[in-house]
C-alpha cells in the first residue's frame, strides 16, 4: 500500500465511521469499490486490539525487570534464566573473572522473601548443600549475598536432559534404564544418610549429561519445601507427588521412594503412572491416594513380572508397604538385573490377608490353624510377624520423626546445629526403646545398628560433617555394638549382623584414632577385621567396609609412627578398593584408591623409601587426573591433586627432612602444585585453602632456600603477607600460628648463605625467644637450635654452640622414642649430636 | 552528564525547532533511562513493579528541575523515552522467544495470540513488526501508538508532543487500532 493509497483510504473511514453506523452501508454505496473493500475491513475492527497489546507491553516490561539477565553478582555475570522454585530463581551464570568462563548455576532467593524467616531458610539450604558430596548430586560451589544483602548459592551446572528424555534419545534398553536409574537411587540415599528427605524427585531434577551419569538437582529443597507446602500442596509435582505429599502429612525417606517409584514407572514406560488430566485438587486425590495405579504392563507387557512388582511396591499407597529405604528398592532392582529372585511380592492376597490379619488376628489364626493343619507354628509366626512389624513400624516412625524434624526446625533456627541436636537425642531414644525388644530378628538388629550408626556419625563421626561431640558418638556406637553382642551371643552368627558389627567397630576406632588414643583405635580395627572376616567366611566378602577399615587402619599406623605397617594396610586397602571399583561401578571407589595410593606414597616417604613413594604418588596422581577430566569442577579433587603433587616435591627435595636431595626436579612439582591449590581455592571461598597456600609456599621457600636464594627471599614475603591477610580466627590453627618460625629459619638460612652469619645468630636468637609456650612445633625449635650450634661452631663459640645442640637433643631424644620408625627425627636428632660434637 | 538544568533547556530549544538540540538530548535520556532501568533490576522489590510510565516519569523528574516544571517539555521528554522504550521491550521479548524457539522470532497472527492468551511476548514482537509497516504508510499514527503503548502517554499529551488537537488524537487513535487489528488479523 502507498502513503496516497492510504490517505484516500483514511479520508473515506473518518468520513463514514463519523456518521451513525445506520448510514454507513449508503456512504460506502458511492465510494470508489477499491478503497470501499479495505475501509469495510477497517470498519469492522472491534477494538479487541488495545486492550491486548497494553496487557501485553506491561507483562513485557515486568518480566524484563524481573529478569536479571547480565547482570553482575559477585564475581558472577548471570546468562539467562533456568527456572524459578519456591524460593528463588535460577540463573545461568559464568565467572566474570575467569578466562575460562565457567558455567554455573547461581540461585538468587526471591525478590520480597528477604525476611528474616526466609533468609534463615535459605542459609539452612547453604549448609546442609555443603554438607552433601556426592558426584550424582550437583555441587554447591560458592555462596554469598548480593549488594543490598540478597543471600545466592552458586551450584554445579549440569547440561543435561532429564532422564526419560536421555533414554529415549539414546534408544537404552529396559535393563539400561535400570542401571541408569541405580545411580539415581545412589545419589538419593546418599541424601537420606545425611538426613536430607529431596521431596520432590521428577524426571526434571534429574539430569543426565551427554557423558551419561546422572545428577540429582537440588536435593536439599526440602527443608525449604516442607514449610511451603503446609500451607498448600501446589508446591509439589502432582504426577511424582507421594499420596502423603498430597494429603499434607509428615514426608519421610519413604515419600522419596515413592517419587522414585513414580519416577521409574515413567522411565521405563514412557507414560506417566497416573496420567493426570489436571493439577486439580481434587483429580489429583482421587488418582494419587485412592485409585489403583496400572502396573508398568499395562503399557509395556515385557515389564510383567518382578518389574512390576518393584515399581508397585515402591508406589505403594501405603508408606508402610513401600520398601523402607532406598537401599531396598535398589537392592531390588539389582537382584532382578542378576536374575535373583526379588524380595518384593506382589500385593494382592498377602496384603489384603496381611490386613486382615492385623485386624482380627486371632480368627484368622484360628482359621490358618484349620486350613494349614499347621497348628501352633502357623500361630506363632503370626503373632512373631505382627511384633516384629511393629517393631519396624516404631523404627520407621523414628526415621519419620527424625527426618521430619530435621526438615522443620532447620527451617526455623538461624543455625542448623540445635536442631541436628534434638533430632539425633531424639532418634537416640527410640532406637533404645526399639533395641529392647529387638528379639532375634536380624533384619531388624541391623536396621537398629544402621540408625545407631546414622546418629553416631551426626554426632561426631570421623570424616564426615558432625556435631562436634565425639563422647556421644563414641556411647552411640558403643549401644549398638552392644546390640550386635548380644544378638550373636543368644542367636549366633548372621551375616549382615556381622558385617554391620564390624562396620561399627570401624566407625568407633575411627573416632578414637582422631581423639588422639592410637593405641585403642587400631585393638578396635583388629576387632572389626575379625568381624567382618568371620563375614567373609558364610557370605560374600565386604569389600566396601573392609576396603574402609584397612585405610583407617593405615592411618592410625602412620599416626603410631609406625609407617612400615601403614604401607602393608595401605596395600590391602588398595587392593580392596580394585575389588571395589570391578564390583560396583561407582566414582566414589575409584576415588578410594587414588586416595589409598596418595596415603600409601605418604607412608613411604615417612620410611625412607623415596622411589616407591614416587611410584605410588605416580599412580595417586595418574588415578586423580582422570577424576578430575570427569569433574572438572570439583574442587575437593583439584586439592587432592595438589597435595599428590607436594608430597611428590617432598620425596625429591625437601630440605629439612629425608629426601632424595633433587631440589630443582621439587620446585617445578611444588610449582605445579601451588598452581592447583590456587585453582580449587578460586571454586571454593574455604579458608582452609588460603592456609593450605600459605603451607605449601612455605614449602617450596624452604627447598628454594637451596636452588634460588633470591627467589627464596621474595616468597617468604609473599607468604607473609598472605598469612597476615588471613582472618583472625583462621590464623589460630597450628600450622599458621608456628608459620613465623617457618619463615624465620628460612630467612636464616639465607642469611648464613648470604654471608651475614651474625644476622643469621641474630635471627634465631629472636626467634626461638618469641616462640608461643604452647608447643606444637618441637621439630622447628628444634631445627633452629641445631642451625644455631652449627652457626656459633663456625664463629668460634664453641660453648654456646654445645649448649644449643644439647637443647635441640634434649627435644629431639623424647620425640625419636615416641616414634621410632620416624626417618625424619633420627635424622634431625644425628645432626643435632652431630652439631654438638 | 549533564545538570538537570541543561536537559530543561535543550527540551525548550528543541520544542522551538533546534534539531540540534534533540541530537545532545536523546542519549542523555537513553543514558538515564538505563541507569534507572538498572538500580530497579538490582533492587527489584515486588512492589516495585516496573511500569514503562514509572520509569520514564522517574527519568524525566531525575533529569528536569522540577520547579522549570513544564507540561510541553514533559511530553516531549516522554516522546523520546518512548521510542527508547520500546526497543528495550522488543529486543527482550524477542530474545525470550528465540531462546524458545531456538531460532528468530517470528510474528504471530492476532487471533493465534490472542488464543493463547499468555503470549505477551509473541504480541509485542508483533506489535512492533505492525508498527514499522504502518510507518511507512502513516508515520504520525504509528509515532502515536508508540507513544501510547510504549511511553504510557495520555491522549492529552500525545497531542502535545504530536501538536494536534486531543480530538484530532482520539480519532487517528481510532483508525491506528483498526489499521493494527486488520493487519494482525490478515494471514501472514
Amino acid at each position: 500500500m502507498t502513503p496516497e493509497l492510504w490517505k484516500r483510504i483514511e479520508e473515506l473511514y473518518f468520513d463514514v465511521s463519523e456518521r451513525p453506523e445506520s448510514e454507513w452501508a449508503a456512504a460506502l454505496e458511492s465510494a470508489d469499490p477499491l478503497l470501499r473493500a479495505e475501509v469495510e475491513k477497517l470498519l469492522r475492527e472491534d477494538g479487541a486490539a488495545p486492550a491486548l497489546f497494553a496487557g501485553a507491553v506491561r507483562q513485557v516490561a515486568r518480566s524484563a525487570t524481573a529478569s536479571k539477565e547480565g547482570r553482575r553478582i559477585g564475581s558472577y555475570r548471570l546468562e539467562r534464566e533456568l527456572g524459578r522454585g519456591g524460593m528463588g530463581t535460577v540463573y545461568l551464570a559464568y565467572r566474570d573473572d575467569d578466562q575460562f568462563k565457567k558455567q554455573v548455576a547461581l540461585k538468587l532467593l526471591r525478590q520480597g522473601l528477604e525476611d528474616q524467616m526466609s533468609l534463615a531458610r535459605f542459609r539452612a539450604e547453604r549448609q546442609f548443600l555443603a554438607l552433601l558430596d556426592h558426584p550424582g548430586i550437583a555441587r554447591l560451589l560458592d555462596g554469598g549475598a548480593t549488594e543490598d544483602g540478597l543471600p545466592y548459592l552458586v551450584m554445579e551446572y549440569v547440561d543435561g536432559s532429564p532422564l526419560g528424555e536421555y533414554a529415549a534419545r539414546e534408544k537404552l534398553g529396559t535393563a539400561a534404564r535400570l542401571r541408569l536409574f541405580l545411580r539415581v537411587c545412589d545419589a538419593v540415599q546418599y541424601a537420606h544418610r545425611n538426613l536430607i528427605v529431596h521431596r520432590d524427585l521428577k524426571p526434571a531434577n534429574i539430569l543426565v549429561p551427554a557423558r551419561g551419569e546422572p545428577k540429582l538437582l537440588d536435593p536439599s529443597r526440602s527443608p525449604v519445601t516442607v514449610v511451603e507446602t503446609s500451607t498448600g500442596w501446589h508446591m509439589m509435582t502432582p504426577d511424582y507427588a507421594s499420596p502423603e505429599q498430597v494429603r499434607g502429612e509428615p514426608i519421610t525417606v519413604v515419600s522419596d521412594v515413592y517419587s522414585l517409584g513414580a519416577v521409574l514407572y515413567e522411565s521405563l514406560t514412557g507414560h506417566r503412572p497416573h496420567e493426570l488430566k489436571s493439577h486439580d485438587p481434587l483429580e489429583v486425590a482421587e488418582s494419587v491416594c485412592r485409585k489403583e495405579t496400572r502396573p508398568p504392563s499395562h503399557h509395556l507387557p515385557e515389564l510383567r513380572g518382578d518389574l512390576d512388582t518393584i515399581v508397585l511396591k515402591a508406589m505403594h499407597k501405603d508408606p508402610a508397604r513401600r520398601y523402607d529405604s532406598v537401599d531396598r528398592l535398589a537392592d531390588d532392582i539389582r537382584r532382578h538385573l542378576d536374575g535373583r529372585p526379588v524380595l518384593a511380592r506382589p500385593d494382592t492376597i498377602a496384603y489384603r490377608l496381611g490386613k486382615f490379619v492385623r485386624r482380627n488376628w486371632l480368627g484368622v489364626a484360628a482359621a490358618a490353624v484349620f486350613v494349614t493343619g499347621l497348628a501352633a507354628s502357623t500361630a506363632v509366626a503370626v503373632h512373631q510377624a505382627r511384633v516384629a512389624r511393629a517393631q519396624l513400624d516404631n523404627v520407621r516412625k523414628l526415621a519419620g520423626e527424625l527426618l521430619y524434624r530435621v526438615n522443620r526446625e532447620i527451617v526455623v533456627l538461624p543455625g542448623a546445629i540445635p536442631a541436628r541436636q534434638a533430632i539425633v537425642a531424639t532418634s537416640i531414644q527410640y532406637l533404645d526403646e526399639a533395641a529392647k525388644t529387638s528379639g532375634g530378628d536380624p533384619k531388624l538388629v541391623v536396621e537398629l545398628a544402621m540408625m545407631y550408626e546414622t546418629s553416631g556419625n551426626l554426632y561426631g563421626g570421623a570424616g564426615t560433617a558432625n556435631l562436634g561431640k565425639p563422647k556421644e558418638a563414641m556411647e552411640t556406637y558403643g549401644k549398638a555394638i552392644a546390640m550386635c553382642e548380644e544378638f550373636r551371643r543368644r542367636h549366633g552368627t548372621d551375616y549382615s549382623v556381622l558385617r554391620a558389627h564390624g562396620l561399627l567397630h570401624t566407625r568407633r576406632a575411627a573416632l578414637r584414632s582422631r581423639m588422639g588414643d592410637v593405641e585403642g583405635a587400631i585393638a578396635g580395627f583388629k576387632a572389626s577385621k575379625d568381624l567382618l572376616e568371620d563375614a567373609s567366611r558364610i557370605g560374600e566378602a565386604p569389600v566396601k567396609e573392609l576396603h574402609e577399615l584397612y585405610g583407617f587402619l593405615g592411618a592410625a599406623e602412620v599416626r603410631a609412627g609406625r609407617p612400615k605397617q601403614a604401607i602393608a594396610s595401605f596395600e590391602k586397602t588398595i587392593e580392596l578398593a580394585k575389588r571395589w571399583a570391578a564390583i560396583d561401578r561407582d566414582p566414589k571407589s575409584e576415588r578410594s584408591v587414588a586416595a589409598s595410593y596418595a596415603k600409601m606414597g605418604s607412608a613411604q616417604r615417612a620410611s625412607g623409601g623415596f622411589a616407591a613413594a614416587l611410584a605410588s604418588l605416580d599412580k595417586a596422581m595418574d588415578g586423580t587426573r582422570k577424576l578430575i577430566a570427569a569433574e572438572p569442577e570439583n574442587a575437593r579433587l583439584k586439592r587432592d591433586l595438589a597435595i599428590e603433587l607436594v608430597d611428590v616435591g617432598l620425596a625429591l627435595g625437601a630440605a629439612d627432612e629425608p629426601s632424595l636431595g633433587r631440589y630443582r626436579d621439587a620446585v617445578p612439582k611444588f610449582d605445579e602444585a601451588i598452581a592447583a591449590i590456587e585453582a580449587a581455592a578460586r571454586d571454593s571461598k574455604d579458608a582452609r585453602g588460603a592456609e593450605t597456600l600459605a603451607e605449601f609456599l612455605l614449602i617450596r621457600s624452604r627447598t628454594l632456600v637451596e636452588t634460588d636464594p633470591a627467589r627464596a627471599a621474595a616468597e617468604y614475603t609473599r607468604a607473609e603477607q598472605l598469612i597476615a591477610g588471613l582472618p583472625e580466627a583462621a590464623r589460630a590453627s597450628v600450622f599458621l600460628r608456628n608459620a613465623p618460625l617457618d619463615i624465620g629459619y628460612g630467612r636464616a638460612l639465607l642469611d648464613a648463605k648470604a654471608g651475614r652469619p651474625a644476622d643469621a645468630e641474630a635471627r634465631l636468637e629472636r626467634l626461638i625467644s618469641s616462640r608461643a609456650p604452647d608447643g606444637g612445633a618441637e621439630e622447628a625449635v628444634a631445627r633452629a637450635w641445631t642451625a644455631l650450634s652449627v652457626l656459633r661452631a663456625a664463629a668460634g663459640k664453641s660453648g654456646p654452640a654445645r649448649e644449643a645442640a644439647g637443647r635441640a637433643v634434649a627435644i629431639l631424644q623424647p620425640l625419636a622414642a615416641a616414634k621410632p620408625e620416624s626417618d625424619a627425627i633420627r635424622q634431625a636428632l644425628e645432626r643435632a649430636r652431630e652439631a654438638g660434637r | 552528564m549533564a545538570e538537570p538544568q541543561d536537559v530543561t533547556v535543550l527540551l525548550h530549544k528543541w520544542s522551538q525547532g533546534d534539531q540540534e538540540a534533540l541530537g545532545i538530548l536523546t542519549p542523555i535520556v537513553y543514558r538515564e533511562l538505563h541507569r534507572i532501568a538498572s538500580g530497579y533490576l538490582s533492587r527489584e522489590n515486588a512492589s516495585h513493579t516496573l511500569q514503562p510510565t514509572a520509569l520514564i516519569n522517574e527519568a524525566y523528574m531525575r533529569l528536569a528541575r522540577q520547579d522549570g516544571f513544564d507540561w510541553k517539555n514533559r511530553a516531549q521528554f516522554y516522546g523520546i523515552a518512548a521510542n527508547h522504550m520500546r526497543q528495550i521491550l522488543v529486543d527482550h521479548a524477542r530474545r525470550k522467544l528465540a531462546r524458545k524457539r531456538g531460532s528468530g522470532a517470528k510474528a504471530v497472527a492476532l487471533d493465534a495470540a490472542m488464543e493463547i492468551g499468555s503470549a505477551p511476548d509473541e504480541l509485542v514482537v508483533a506489535l512492533d513488526d505492525a508498527l514499522r509497516e504502518f510507518a511507512a504508510i502513516d508515520e504520525l499514527k504509528a509515532r502515536l501508538i508508540e507513544l501510547r503503548y510504549f511511553g504510557g502517554l495520555t491522549l492529552e499529551e500525545v497531542s502535545d508532543v504530536l501538536g494536534i488537537a486531543v480530538n484530532t488524537a482520539r480519532k487517528y487513535e481510532r483508525l491506528a487500532h483498526a489499521w493494527l487489528g486488520q493487519y494482525l488479523r490478515a494471514p501472514a
